[in-house]
């Protein structure tokens, strides 16, 4: 029963992509740090890995640094690495959440399944937190997003 | 903005207890009468109501007029802002996929004019 309760807090995001390369291509491009740290995150930023351990249990902590300089300290944890085909990573520091990337082969592309899930009620407690010391980077983009809405909407 | 970090700060405290959160997934299948809630949850009718009153000075209910049964109402507004926080996040990684694009597309440049080169 609890299940379905909290089911009411359960929020994911899902999102596909198709790249034209080779699966194994994009799968390295996960695996391999000197790769990931080159693309991962929004447009802008670079990365400083600290930590890198992709197998299961490892640990992947970084610093994202924004366009702005701000700089995000992340800490992942690795659940499962299943090659060449799938990834689930869960977002251990604040606000937690797990990452599963699913690998496709469409002929000669990829196509990748990206979903975050936020779990409860955790979570709302970190967001909460991170709302109250004002991260106005996510703030403002919520702001961005809200007046999007609405522009639709109306 | 001050207003909206306000708002979603009472929604998360509003939904930081087990039973508010047992009355919204009641509340999801249609309005209820406070007296069915007191009985599908199991709880007193005082404890209750105060739970009620918590959820609905946070916006997340709104109560009916008729004075004997007081139906409860689930409101989406505060959960439609929460996920839209969460929503930001697709943003970004559809920025990151465009950037894991362009290095792909590099990448496979190279290998080409390697093998060209031999």
């Amino acid at each position: 029963m609890a299940n379905e309760y909290d089911d009411v807090l359960r929020r994911e995001i899902v999102t596909t992509r198709v790249f034209d390369a080779p699966r194994a291509m994009v799968f390295e491009a996960w695996t391999d740090p000197e790769q990931l740290k080159v693309w991962w995150g929004p447009r802008g930023f670079s990365n400083t890995f600290h930590e890198f351990e992709m197998k299961p249990g490892g640990t992947w902590r970084f610093t994202m640094h924004g366009p702005n300089g701000t700089n995000y300290e992340n800490e992942c944890r690795i659940v499962e690495i299943t090659p060449p085909e799938r990834i689930v990573i869960e977002h251990v520091s604040p606000p937690k959440f797990r990452l599963t990337a699913i690998f496709d082969e469409l002929g000669t592309k990829t196509k990748l399944t990206f979903r975050q899930l936020f779990e409860s009620p955790e979570v709302y407690g970190q967001i909460k937190r991170l709302a109250g010391q004002g991260n106005e980077d996510n703030l403002d983009r919520l702001a961005n997003f809200l007046a999007e809405l609405k522009t639709k909407k109306c | 903005m001050v207003n909206l970090v306000k708002s979603l700060d009472t929604t998360f405290s509003a939904l930081s207890h087990p039973v508010r959160r047992k009355v919204l997934a009641r509340l999801r299948r249609g309005e209820a009468p406070v007296k069915e809630l007191v009985e599908s949850i199991a709880i007193s009718g005082p404890a209750l109501t105060k739970h009620l009153q918590i959820l609905e000075r946070a916006g997340l209910i709104t109560r009916g007029r008729d004075a004997q049964r007081r139906p409860c109402r689930l409101c989406v507004k505060p959960m439609r802002e929460i996920d839209a926080w969460m929503e930001s996040y697709r943003e970004m990684w559809e920025e990151s996929f465009d950037r894991l694009e362009v290095h792909l597309k590099a990448k496979q440049e190279k290998q080409r004019s390697g093998k060209d080169g031999k």
